[in-house]
């Protein structure tokens, strides 16, 4: 327990036993708040209200409203960012777009991830994470090629290759295998974009590549 | 030089057999300054006594127990009893003790914001996304303070309403607080749990 969630019962206790033992004592004329009593009641009562009310309220507009930073992380790599369209029911975007370190051999990586709503998260534990990063990549770029040199382990992740009819691209791999599913594709501009998540269907996440834009 | 509306109040009523030490006790008690008492006391000769009073002086003498002399340009409210100073002072610092719970809240509020921002990506006030309830921490302190501050400056009139009015604004802020508490708890820790585990 804290110390004012001690002394304040207290003070509690100590005020009503006053209180009622001094009650034949207030026999005096009711008088009137002065000025200066009136103000600082005033000031008091503004600052309390205010104050909270203001940061309260702007936490709420915040949370509620989010700022994506899609545009200040746009002005700061050389490359279209790709955001998808479409997102499978219940899934909203739960983090910034920002800039990741390496990805795919390459700096200036933009990442953002994707969950169902904090609230959920942290009492349904049903947690459907979905990160998209994406990078830009040269000419001879092949994604396939690029996981399997950095893979180390003994089974080698399964890659298939697939359509996206709503979204020209130079490649679209789907990988399963290993422990999350990975849809990856190269945009014509040359942005590799890798859309990754361990519980998510692989249909959702076709349909989530095929409404990148 | 003693007030005529004094005199003539301690002259009816002496009138009416009232003791002297009840009257003085009466004049005091609303305020007269004991040495202008005492002066018109000792100024004042007693009406004559009649013994057996008539239903009409009976009335009149009703009538005249509310008729206590007001008209003090002279005198000033005599000196609260020291317990009502320490009552205002016990409801000031009780106020000044639900200050920070008033602003707890939004502190935690910030202070949450601040210590996820470091991780790349971080909403901003996602927190508050997470326990929306948190704003209910902050309103037993908001609610208290201005009503604890006017119960202190009030009760210092020493006036019997000021009385029902602090000891109402008391059992009001001692609901709300243990109301509010509990609501808290309810709502706000299983949530705050979780995703700590998480």
């Amino acid at each position: 327990m804290s110390l004012n969630e001690i002394i304040t019962p207290i003070f509690w206790i100590a005020i009503f036993i006053l209180l009622l033992v001094s009650k034949k004592y207030f026999v005096f004329p009711n008088e009137r708040l002065s000025k200066k009593a009136m103000f600082l009641l005033v000031i008091v009562t503004i600052l309390v209200f205010v104050v909270n009310g203001s940061i309260i309220g702007f936490a709420y507009y915040k949370a509620y409203n989010p700022d994506y930073e899609y545009e200040k992380i746009s002005g700061q790599v050389s490359y279209h960012i790709y955001r998808p369209s479409y997102l499978p029911p219940g899934i909203e975007q739960n983090s910034k777009f920002y800039i990741e370190e390496e990805f795919a051999g390459n700096t200036w990586a933009v990442r953002s991830a994707y969950n169902i709503p904090i609230s959920q998260v942290a009492i349904s534990e049903k947690s459907n994470l979905t990160v998209i990063t994406q990078t830009q990549v040269d000419d001879l770029f092949d994604a396939k090629e690029d996981v399997l040199s950095r893979y180390q382990g003994d089974n080698p992740p399964i890659f298939e290759s697939i359509v996206l009819p709503n979204f020209p691209n130079k490649q679209a791999y789907f990988q399963t295998g290993g422990f999350a599913k990975v849809l990856h594709v190269v945009a014509m501009d040359n942005v590799y974009i890798s859309i990754a998540s361990p519980r998510e269907t692989e249909e959702n996440l076709q349909k989530m590549g095929d409404s990148l834009e | 030089m003693v007030n005529p509306q004094l005199l003539d109040y301690i002259k009816r009523q002496l009138g009416l057999n009232k003791p002297r030490e009840v009257i003085r006790e009466n004049l005091i008690r609303i305020g007269w300054k004991q040495a202008d008492v005492e002066e018109a006391l000792n100024q004042t000769v007693p009406l004559p006594i009649q013994q057996n009073p008539t239903n009409e002086q009976l009335t009149q003498q009703g009538q005249l127990n509310n008729e206590l002399p007001t008209d003090k340009p002279n005198t000033e409210p005599g000196p609260r009893p020291k317990v009502i100073k320490v009552i205002s002072n016990l409801f000031l610092g009780l106020a000044l003790f639900s200050m920070p719970g008033a602003f707890a809240g939004s502190a935690m509020v910030l202070a949450s914001n601040k210590a996820l921002i470091p991780i790349p990506g971080q909403l901003e006030f996602e927190i508050f996304k997470a326990m929306p309830y948190v704003g209910l921490i902050s309103v037993p302190g908001i609610m208290a303070v201005p009503l604890l501050l006017l119960a202190a400056l009030k009760i210092k009139s020493g006036s019997f309403s000021a009385w029902k009015l602090s000891l109402f604004i008391l059992i009001l802020v001692i609901i709300v607080n243990i109301t509010t508490g509990f609501l808290a708890r309810l709502l706000v820790d299983p949530i705050y749990q979780a995703t700590t585990n998480y």
